[in-house]
């Protein structure tokens, strides 16, 4: 399988000043590496705060890196001109989390779509151009004849998400990044949104970065996708594990901590529910990471060395990784 | 309807919400009835736009103009003695008992502080507006409330709200809440723009604050697994109406009216079985044009002709199991679903 | 009308579709709409006043001594004035270059504020810094007294130098807010989404931007046309602008400075006739001014559409 977007090492540090002579960072992403390959997609989930989006706008090309590289077909993105950075531009799409604003509020759905399709010269002539379009809106379910001329505020937020969705898919991608794509719809139409998330990628052959906070979403995706979930923390992958893997077998003891967190269905379940494994509630901040291992303030199960050193992300078992002292063997 | 023999707080019946617009007249509330229990939680669940937002402001007469709300809506208030009807009190009336004896956390509500002013402003401000002047009491209060939602009363009342992350305003606009002693607490969405964890943190708070207060709750969510440890009643609302109410372990165990069984199989939850997720096809209705009869019926896999013409009642198919739909009987009687 | 009843049936040039969207749509919005049909209708009777009207009344400047102070009359509907002249012929000669002169201030301060306004927000930076100092600074310039030092200075009796004239300092205002609102759409989602989907800057201001502040320019637009005709009648009123023809403020200053006609009740309509046509234009502006944001809003716009439908 070829590698389609890989980043390296990728650092996105944002300036703060804060005292008179010294300056702070707030360390958004701290050293991640992630290859999504064709024909796959990776699942990234984390609370808010821990850089998850960031590294999206980095996977983008919107955002460039404090160092680290973001290599797609193994060129450097920020260092690609001219025909080569406009087939970057063009492969590697986003969908935003808030359907409310993605769309341009005085623009009608068909212009909305119509306009990457002229920018592109993927529809040469005019009469075409509103064929094509209507199919677009059929592929995602919603019936032209009432929804072409419509504004945006006329539409639900799950419309809204659709074409969204459809117009990253009309360039004819081969990467999609889905910030936190289903998390402003409401819970009953988050599986449907995935379903035809997952159900056009094997039309289109595109491979999705997708970004939640939600590990149950998080779950349904990598499951059906066959997928990679990581977890992410204060700017680093902790966690990395195919399909739902992570969430049967949980390592570390973030995975641990939010799984417990995720709220569940499941009445009995619910009511023998322990209390969160977590020594503190409150998130550091990242601009005063603590020292070692990121997570170590928090950590039920801390030793000595996870206050001195960081643990590196190392395989564990097959394509399960994980970034912890406990499992360092030797 | 409900329950009997044990007392109700509110009683709610045939409460509806009308605004006239250009297209026609739209019903976002639509004769409501539910009765909730003196200190129960009731989960009211419904998708954006099935009216359980609008029901509660409706319950705090906050609905929005140009809206109207007729019907009853019945309070057992101890400030007034006795059962009245809030929608018929006069408004000064009516704010004696806003925010004394009923309170309301709002959706999104955490950026709803004033950001110029501190957060023990906030506490004294609203101590003041009903008539209780006594700094020094009222900031005690709140810095036992503050304990309550676990935040630590020196820091947080010394700052301002954008000093607090999200986790943090949410729980201290609930201890804000609970500064009156309300018996009865309304909460509109109050994890849902919220992580994981802080959610999880949110959720342990409430059960803690309705352990020691005794209060009663409405909770209200789209999110159903998160009322799971919480809620003793839900209630279902699709379509402008209440379709199904009772025991939580019932419904979900085993459901019964159509929407919610596919409500319930829709929800991405981390123990369902995969293959069971599926969504509910179809899109919900218009407030001005509902489809006739049986307003679910366009999406519903066991509808007849009765359903697409005649308006379902409530059918109680066990004790205290109230569902809005002709075949009840037919889909939950007997118990296994 | 708007809904597509077989898209693939459907043959319909995009021209037509431009026609319908800019035109005929707004145009009926503009009808519905009370204030503005009364506005769009006392315009319409100006702009034929100034383009007819000097065709069939013309200027008669030399006038009949035995007419003076004649009052209203069939002959002279709006009577005459101290040397005979028909006060109507004056006043629908000056129309055009009123109307001109305003409209086309108007169009200048609206074209100078927008670009200022746009590149300072959206480039961002020194430029925007550099941009931002001078708006300040000719925010702070009384108008009035820099108008008549141009006026002085600059032969004004053509429309275009007039203009020009007036709009010195008037762009700063909307720049001044064309500039935050452009930085605080600048990061909205569906501005990353276009760049994203890979559509250069100059379609993402002119095409993305700019629509969304559209209801603003418009009525900033109208308000700035109506400040000119009270800039412009102003000017010669004090009398600061050596005049050639005649025209409102002209007729203004002969009627009050020159021959006293505010003195008496026999003299009067010369100086109401102009004053009437001054605030009949602005009213005009501004009941049509009611209309905009109707029109750029989309929310509001597809509001008169469900009712016709």
């Amino acid at each position: 399988m070829s590698s389609l977007l890989k980043l390296e090492d990728v650092k996105v540090y944002f300036e703060v000043k804060r005292g008179l002579r010294r300056t702070f960072y707030v360390k958004a992403v701290d050293g991640v590496s992630l290859e999504l390959r064709r024909g796959s997609s990776i699942v990234l989930v984390g609370e808010s705060g821990c850089g998850k989006t960031t590294l999206g706008k980095v996977a983008v090309g919107l955002l460039k890196p404090t160092s680290g590289k973001v290599l797609y077909k193994g060129k450097d993105v920020f260092s690609l001109k001219g025909r080569e950075r406009m087939e970057f531009r063009r492969r590697v799409q986003l969908v935003h989390q808030d359907p409310y604003t993605c769309l341009n509020p005085t623009k009608t759905v068909y212009a909305i779509l119509a306009a990457p399709l002229k920018r592109w010269g993927l529809v040469k002539r005019r009469e075409e151009l509103l064929d094509k379009v209507a199919s677009l809106l059929e592929e995602i379910g919603i019936p032209p004849e009432e929804y072409l001329f419509r504004y945006p505020h006329q539409l639900s937020g799950g419309e809204r998400q659709r074409i969204s969705l459809i117009r990253a898919l009309s360039v004819d991608p081969e990467v999609i990044v889905a910030d936190e794509a289903v998390s402003a719809v409401d819970a009953s139409i988050r599986v449907e949104l995935m379903d035809l998330m997952l159900k056009l990628r094997g039309k289109y052959n595109v491979s999705y970065l997708f970004i939640t906070h939600d590990l149950a979403v998080a779950r349904y995706f990598a499951i059906r996708s066959r997928g990679f979930i990581a977890v992410m923390y204060l700017g680093k992958i902790l966690e990395l594990a195919p399909e739902d893997e992570i969430i049967k077998r949980p390592l570390h003891p973030y995975t641990k901590a939010l799984l417990a967190a995720v709220p569940v269905l499941d009445l009995e379940y619910a009511k023998t529910r322990e209390p969160l494994p977590l020594k503190r509630l409150d998130v550091p901040s990242p601009i005063n990471l603590p020292s070692g291992c990121r997570f170590h303030p928090r950590c039920p199960y801390a030793m000595e060395v996870c206050s001195r050193e960081e643990p590196l992300l190392k395989e564990y078992s097959k394509g399960h990784y994980v970034a912890c002292h406990l499992y360092d063997r030797g | 309807m409900e329950l009997s023999g044990e007392d109700s707080i509110l009683e709610l019946a045939g409460v509806t919400v009308t605004y006239k617009m250009p297209r026609g007249i739209a019903k976002v509330v639509d004769g409501v009835d539910l009765k909730v229990n003196e200190g129960e939680v009731l989960g009211l669940i419904g998708e954006s736009g099935s009216g359980k937002s609008m029901l509660a402001s409706a319950i705090m007469r906050v609905v929005p103009p140009p809206g109207i709300t007729t019907g009853s809506i019945i309070f057992k208030s101890e400030l007034l003695n006795g059962k009245i009807d809030l929608l018929k009190l006069p408004l000064t009336k009516f704010r004696q008992v806003r925010w004394k004896e009923l309170a309301m956390v709002f959706q999104g509500a955490m950026n709803s502080f004033n950001p110029t002013i501190r957060i023990k402003e906030h506490f004294l401000d609203t101590a003041s507006a009903h008539g209780w002047h006594d700094r020094g009491e009222v900031l005690e209060k709140a810095s036992k409330l503050l304990e309550l939602v676990r935040l630590e009363p020196g820091r947080v009342l010394d700052s301002f709200p954008h000093e607090l992350s999200g986790g943090m305003k949410q729980r201290a606009l609930i201890a804000l809440s609970l500064l009156l002693d309300p018996r009865l607490l309304i909460l509109d969405e109050p994890t849902s723009a919220l992580d994981t964890v802080s959610q999880r943190v949110i959720l342990d708070v409430l059960k803690d604050i309705y352990h020691r207060l005794k209060l009663t709750m409405i909770f209200i969510t789209h999110d159903v697994p998160i009322i799971a440890g919480l809620a003793q009643r839900v209630a279902i609302m699709y379509a402008f109406k209440v379709v199904e109410v009772g025991p939580i372990e019932e419904i979900f165990r085993a459901p019964v009216h159509p929407y919610t069984r596919g409500l319930l199989s829709t929800i991405p939850s981390l123990t369902t079985d995969i293959d069971e997720i599926k969504p509910i096809p179809g899109r919900h209705p218009d407030p001005i044009n509902p489809p006739p009869g049986c307003r679910f019926h366009p999406r519903c896999p066991y509808r007849d002709e009765k359903c697409m013409k005649e308006e379902p009642s409530f059918i109680e198919v066990k004790p205290g199991h109230f569902v809005l739909c002709h075949k009840a009987l037919e889909i939950g009687g007997g118990g296994a679903s | 009308m708007r809904t597509v009843k077989s898209v693939r049936g459907r043959v319909k040039a995009s021209l037509s579709w431009y026609f319908y969207d800019y035109l005929y749509e707004p145009l009926l919005i503009v009808w519905k709409n009370k204030k503005a049909r009364i506005g769009f209708i006392i315009l319409v009777l100006y702009a034929l006043m100034a383009i007819l009207g000097p065709k069939f009344r013309p200027l008669n400047l030399v006038g009949n001594p035995l007419d003076a102070w004649k009052p209203p009359s069939l002959e002279h509907p709006l009577g005459c004035d101290y040397l005979g002249r028909d006060i109507l012929s004056m006043l629908v000669n000056g129309a055009p270059l009123v109307l001109s002169v305003a409209f086309l201030r108007g169009l200048f301060v609206v074209l100078i504020g927008l670009a200022i306004g746009v590149i300072a927000g959206y480039v961002g930076g020194k430029l925007d810094s550099f941009l931002s100092f001078i708006t300040d600074i000719v925010l702070n310039i009384p108008s009035l007294p820099l108008y008549i030092v141009l006026a002085t200075y600059f032969k004004v009796t053509d429309p275009i130098t007039m203009a020009l004239v007036l709009s010195v300092t008037g762009w700063a205002g909307l720049a001044r807010s064309v500039r935050s609102q452009v930085l605080s759409l600048k990061t909205a989602p569906f501005v990353e989404a276009a760049k994203v989907l890979g559509f250069p800057t100059r379609y993402i201001v002119f095409r993305e931007i700019t629509p969304n502040i559209m209801s603003y320019i418009t009525i900033n637009y109208i308000w700035s046309t109506a400040d000119a005709v009270y800039a412009m009648v102003g000017l010669f009123f004090l009398g600061v602008i050596p005049f050639s023809t005649v025209n409102w403020g002209v007729m203004l200053f002969m009627a009050y400075r020159f021959t006293g006609a505010i003195y008496s009740m026999g003299t009067v309509h010369f100086m109401v006739a102009p004053i009437v046509a001054i605030v009949g234009l602005q009213l005009g502006l501004i009941l049509f001014s009611y209309a905009m944001d109707e029109i750029f809003n989309p929310r509001i716009r597809t509001e008169y559409f469900r009712a016709l439908r």
